[in-house]
């Protein structure tokens, strides 16, 4: 059942310092359970330290973590558009949040963070996550017109139009509209332009040598000063920089989102590009840092 | 040095193909100077994959590239539940692995 919903359990244990990538836009959500030290978010006057268990939300802004000393943590990645299946606090207002497990469920959710905190494996962890998550999901109530509308803003963002997500789930479109936003805490035109975004993103991450501007040009940007101010506001930086950057974060913490692979894109390079560009890379730079 | 854990537990049906795709994944690694080992064990239903990186940028790598997550995404339907993965540092190992082994 909870793999409808949950992308992965993963874990990462790294007793020297870690880098933490940008967390960038995305209908995706992440719970994370730290048993290292604490994580902080880096804030324009300094930094603020997260819960040691946390909810890192559904965001159209990115987040930047600093870098952590002796790293320890089980994580859930929540797929997109699922984290309405676990809670019943509406989405609108977890949106670019970062919220405490205790803050969001209540004694259940202390309950939980105590239980895991006392666990003495990974293994031990994510069956006490996992049981926790299976009993929202039973209690929580959803709209499985809403997740088909969302599935196809996310397949369809270059042509999808609202009225007709409107006309596919029988309502207006200024009730789809209200209803998609309490759910999924965005209108549905700010959700075709995270879809449109991710498309491009994931594209450049995956295929580096693909021109960014004819895979946004594909996802339904008009033109490139449209997709260049786009870009910025989601990623804070240009796509060339993010380009650059992503070169050097980590895939897995911050991984592209599944449902875009779906997308067809006209093939302009070959697959194994991002291989042998990671393995050129590699001897350039070996044991980059402290990692 | 860089390990990565993962366990996939596979719907019956789906075994052989779930093989086939991780065969593949393994020989994708080969062809990656920071990978040094890639095993993949089976108990019963589940699916125990064990990789070495020679750093975090080997294991970025890898992890980012194009194969590995549309094997990802393939596999999600023939999981039973949501894969389960550790990334840890190597503490000390005596790598000698034989020839015959290596498939």
């Amino acid at each position: 059942m909870l793999r409808a919903h949950v992308e992965r359990f993963w874990g990462w244990e790294e007793p020297a310092s870690l880098a933490l990538p940008l967390v960038t836009p995305g209908l995706g959500a992440e719970l994370f359970f730290h048993h290292g030290s604490a994580p902080h978010v880096a804030k324009a006057d300094g930094s603020e330290p997260l819960e040691r268990a946390h909810l890192l939300c559904v965001r159209d802004t990115p987040l930047r973590l600093l870098e952590q000393p002796n790293v320890g943590f089980t994580a859930v990645r929540i797929r997109a558009g699922a984290l309405g299946r676990f809670t019943r606090v509406p989405l609108r207002e977890l949106k670019d949040t970062q919220i405490g497990i205790q803050e969001l469920w209540g004694r259940a959710g202390a309950e939980l963070e105590e239980r895991v905190a006392a666990a003495e494996s990974f293994e031990a962890r994510t069956r006490l996550i996992e049981d926790f998550l299976l009993r929202r999901l039973a209690e929580t109530a959803f709209d499985p017109r809403l997740e088909r509308a969302l599935a196809r803003i996310y397949r369809e963002p270059a042509t999808i139009a609202v009225e007709t997500l409107a006309e596919q789930c029988g309502l207006s479109r200024r009730q789809l509209e209200r209803r998609i936003a309490d759910y999924f805490g965005q209108s549905p035109v700010e959700l075709r332009c995270l879809a449109r975004f991710f498309h491009v993103a994931r594209r450049m991450v995956l295929e580096p040598a693909t021109d960014p501007l004819a895979s946004a040009l594909d996802v339904g940007y008009y033109d490139q000063s449209h997709f260049i101010r786009e870009f910025k506001r989601f990623t804070g930086m240009a796509p060339q920089a993010f380009r650059r950057a992503t070169a050097a974060l980590t895939h897995f913490y911050n991984p592209p989102e599944a449902p875009l692979a779906r997308l067809s894109f006209p093939s302009r390079s070959p697959n194994h590009d991002r291989v042998t560009r990671g393995a050129a890379r590699s001897p350039a730079a070996p044991g980059r840092g402290s990692h | 040095m860089i390990a990565l854990h993962a366990e996939l537990r596979v719907r019956p049906p789906h075994q052989d193909e779930v093989l086939t795709s991780l065969r593949a994944l393994l020989t994708l690694a080969e062809s990656e100077p920071g990978n040094l080992i890639y095993a993949i064990h089976r108990e019963e239903e589940t699916f125990f994959l064990y990789e070495l990186y020679r750093d975090q940028q080997a294991c970025d790598a890898h992890l980012g590239s194009q194969a590995v997550v549309l094997a990802l995404e393939r596999f999600a339907p023939l999981l039973l539940e949501p894969p389960r993965v550790r990334i840890t540092r190597l503490l000390a190992a005596r790598l000698a692995v034989e020839p015959g082994v290596r498939r």
